[in-house]
């Protein structure tokens, strides 16, 4: 089966971007929820030396990710070799998919830190959670739509 | 003025004079490199100057500061601006030859290895935060000195290392050299946090350690990010779907 280069240009471009939208989102997290509204800390009460350090893992790999990311999308327009309609579909996937996993894995199952550290804390993850679910079906919506669009016009 | 502010000085000078010999026989040599070494010389000079010294001998946030500058920013400019590459195009070949024979020695290169870097970098950064080392270091003169030469030499040797621009014969893949980078990174970050929340090290107030290892992760994050995009882009460059078509000479 040969792959043609439109189809491998529009996988590397969303892999660039999704990556990219990834490291944003951890990013915009950092920024609003630690640093503006302080709702959790540098380093939370009661953690553990293994939780510390997953959490020195996981910020590393998200800020590795980004550059990654941002390299891979400045080398294909360079190279010109992006596809178009792409970058916004991999970057929303890309924050949406974070704003889960962060949700769900980071949150509940591992237990690194919490969204605020309140009571009546459902209300907090729900937020979080369904809007990272939210930006993940528009990306999934635009995906679909780039592929479309290929589709009835290869070039 | 010290030591650290003579050595400094002087090889910021040097480094102006090897440009301005380049330049008098009609070779190109970028400005920016001028600019970021002299920077990054002078950077070292002023914070390892008596006055700054002595200051962060009493607050560990300054302590803190100090050390980024001299072992991760500053390496950055020193390195980056190519100073071997320079000195090689003024001195007599033999000199050249002298320098490719040195660093095929098999201690260079055990020493020169990314993964020895990085132990002489942040494996000493453990020892230093962890141990008593660090109340030694300030009641012992020589130690405190020594410590500030180790970090500068240190930073210099992961840099160039990790990306320096540099010639290295048989430099180890850039595969190994990113994983490498990422293991540095989690470990430099992972004791930031740790310091922060074990109190490290204790005969420091612990504001202070708070204040001091924030600085450290957000920092040295920052600097690490840029090695890390120097490294990760000719990585991109050599990959075979992404490589220029034509071969371009630099």
């Amino acid at each position: 089966m040969k792959e043609s280069t439109g189809e491998k240009n529009s996988q590397l471009t969303l892999l660039a971007t999704i990556l990219l939208g990834l490291g944003s989102m951890a990013a915009i997290d950092e920024i609003i929820f630690h640093q503006l509204l302080g709702w959790h800390h540098f380093v939370e009460a009661n953690s553990s030396a293994l939780a510390l350090a997953s959490d020195g893992f996981l910020h590393t790999l998200e800020l590795i990710l980004l550059v990654v990311g941002g390299v891979l999308l400045l080398r294909l327009y360079e190279k010109k070799l992006y596809a178009k309609g792409y970058q916004s579909a991999g970057f929303l996937l890309g924050m949406g998919g974070f704003q889960l996993f962060d949700g769900i894995v980071t949150h509940k199952i591992i237990g690194l830190h919490q969204v605020r550290y309140v009571d009546n804390l459902l209300l907090y993850d729900l937020a979080w959670n369904v809007s990272g679910l939210l930006l993940l079906l528009l990306g999934v919506g635009l995906l679909r739509r780039a592929k479309r669009r290929l589709a009835a016009n290869p070039s | 003025m010290n030591a650290f502010g003579l050595i400094f000085s002087l090889l910021a000078v040097l480094y102006g004079v090897g440009v301005w010999h380049l330049r008098r026989r009609g070779q190109h040599w970028p400005f920016w490199r001028l600019a970021i070494f002299t920077l990054a010389a002078l950077a070292v000079a002023i914070v390892l100057s008596p006055p700054l010294l002595h200051w962060a001998h009493h607050d560990f946030r300054a302590h803190m500061m100090v050390h980024l500058i001299v072992g991760m920013v500053a390496p950055l400019g020193l390195v980056m601006a190519s100073p071997i590459s320079l000195a090689l195009k003024c001195v007599p070949n033999a000199w050249g030859r002298f320098w490719v024979w040195l660093v095929a020695r098999p201690w260079v290169r055990l020493v020169s290895h990314p993964i020895t870097a990085t132990l002489l970098n942040v494996g000493v950064m453990y020892v230093l935060y962890m141990t008593d080392m660090y109340a030694w270091m300030l009641e012992t003169s020589w130690l405190a000195a020594w410590l500030h030469w180790h970090f500068v030499i240190a930073g210099c040797l992961f840099t160039w290392a990790i990306a320096g621009p540099d010639p290295a014969p048989q430099r180890p893949s850039v595969g190994l050299r990113v994983g490498t980078l990422f293991v540095a990174m989690v470990a430099h970050a992972t004791l930031a946090k740790w310091m922060y929340y074990f109190h490290l090290p204790s005969v420091v107030p612990l504001r202070e350690v708070q204040q001091g290892t924030e600085l450290m992760f957000y920092l040295g994050e920052l600097t690490e990010a840029f090695l890390a995009y120097r490294l990760i882009r000719q990585w991109v460059k050599n990959a075979p779907l992404l490589a220029l078509n034509k071969i371009t000479t630099y």
